[in-house]
């Protein structure tokens, strides 16, 4: 699997075939059809590894207990440690160029990456039964708490800008997380999240 | 000798347009635009000495065309709520054009190998977000909003109201309804005016 990802990188997902892969892995082509029955099962299978690999641990950190800010900050630094890495953008860029056969992608959005965010739309529903955010449809609110987290950041290095200064990211973390509970929390303009955390 | 006139070069660059919409970047040669817009090559090349350089300028012009005004229109007076929605609209129907997703989708395809995405993102994006942030930052001054950095409070506008349709129609999902960007439209402004409002 990890082979795989590395011979999509490099060469983009048009360009690979499964002979480089079994290749990279050092076995015979007969042995990658036995696990998988095509190019696009096996990049589907390496972009749901990479998400699953992490989504889980970004998402614990929105559903454990304690203060909501700081849980909403945690969620925010893993969430954008996670999108804005090299594999991930990568990954992206793989989807995105893939658009005019959309097949494979709508498979992978609603296999893979809808219910990472309707697991976060869960946690925030359950915020708003326990009285910390004000009742509205759980999605779009999540929606919107990705959307003042990201900024511009994403779209940013989609288009190659190698990285994200430090400085940066706690901005949009601190100030992302400031704005959403000012819009969403039941005591609104009340409780600003504890000033910038240091790194 | 031709003289070069600001007709000829919109001519061209509509063209170019239309042929990197049809062919997309990369299979999009000099000769193809010159044959489409019905000169020679070298006056072509007399008024864009590169395809990067043609594709930034036809990028350019059809950004304009869709968002008009919209930037500017947020620097005028008025009731911030009603500025925003009218912005917010303008925005989203050029965002989400097919074309600017079938540009966006080729400049991050190769963003690998080429700087042209970025290099447009910060010449002509930009700029116009940094109108936004000043629209926001009197706002801030006239005590309308909350005092904040205005560029991020602007970031935070444009997340609001994207939301996840941007990536969304970037991987293909051609499934998105106007009704679906009116929600993302209402629901993104109140949400930063709760955020934001003083």
């Amino acid at each position: 699997m990890s082979a795989a990802w590395e011979a999509f990188k490099i060469n983009g997902f048009e360009r690979t075939s499964m002979a480089d892969i079994s290749g990279r892995v050092g076995g015979s082509k007969a042995t990658l059809y036995s696990y998988f029955s095509s190019k696009e099962e096996l990049f589907a299978a390496a972009v749901a590894q990479a998400i699953k690999e992490r989504a889980d641990k970004v998402l614990s950190r929105m559903e454990g207990g304690g203060d909501l800010a700081d849980r909403l900050a945690a969620f925010a630094r893993d969430y954008l440690e996670t999108r804005l890495a090299p594999e991930m953008i990568d990954a992206d860029r793989v989807m995105i160029s893939e658009a005019d056969r959309p097949a494979l992608n709508m498979k992978l959005r609603t296999e893979f990456i809808l219910p990472e965010w309707r697991r976060l739309a869960a946690a925030i529903s359950h915020e708003m039964d326990a009285g910390n955010l004000r009742q509205a449809d759980p999605y779009p609110v999540a929606m919107h708490f990705r959307g003042l987290i990201e900024g511009d950041l994403v779209e940013r290095r989609l288009h190659g800008e190698p990285e994200i200064a430090a400085e940066e990211v706690d901005a949009a973390i601190v100030f992302g997380a400031e704005a959403f509970l000012r819009a969403y929390s039941i005591n609104d303009k009340t409780s600003a999240p504890a000033p910038e955390t240091q790194k | 000798m031709r003289v070069k006139t600001d007709t000829r070069r919109k001519a061209i660059v509509d063209a170019a347009w239309e042929v990197f919409k049809a062919s997309g970047f990369e299979r999009t040669s000099m000769s193809d635009i010159s044959t489409r817009v019905g000169g020679s090559k070298a006056t072509l090349y007399s008024y864009f000495k590169s395809k990067d350089e043609l594709f930034a300028a036809a990028m350019e012009q059809a950004v304009r065309d869709r968002l008009g005004d919209a930037f500017d229109q947020a620097e005028a007076s008025g009731d911030v709520g009603e500025r925003l929605l009218g912005f917010a609209r303008t925005y989203m129907d050029m965002r989400l054009a097919t074309d600017m997703i079938a540009a966006d989708r080729v400049l991050i395809a190769q963003a690998d190998q080429s700087d042209l995405g970025l290099v447009l993102l910060r010449r002509f994006v930009v700029p116009e977000w940094e109108k936004l942030a000043a629209m926001l930052e009197r706002k801030m001054e006239a005590g309308v909003l909350r005092q904040a950095r205005p560029y991020l409070a602007a970031m935070h506008f444009r997340g609001l109201i994207e939301g996840d349709l941007l990536e969304r129609r970037l991987h293909g999902d051609d499934t998105i309804t106007p009704q679906d960007v009116d929600i993302a439209i209402v629901s993104g402004v109140d949400a930063f005016l709760r955020a934001y409002l003083t």
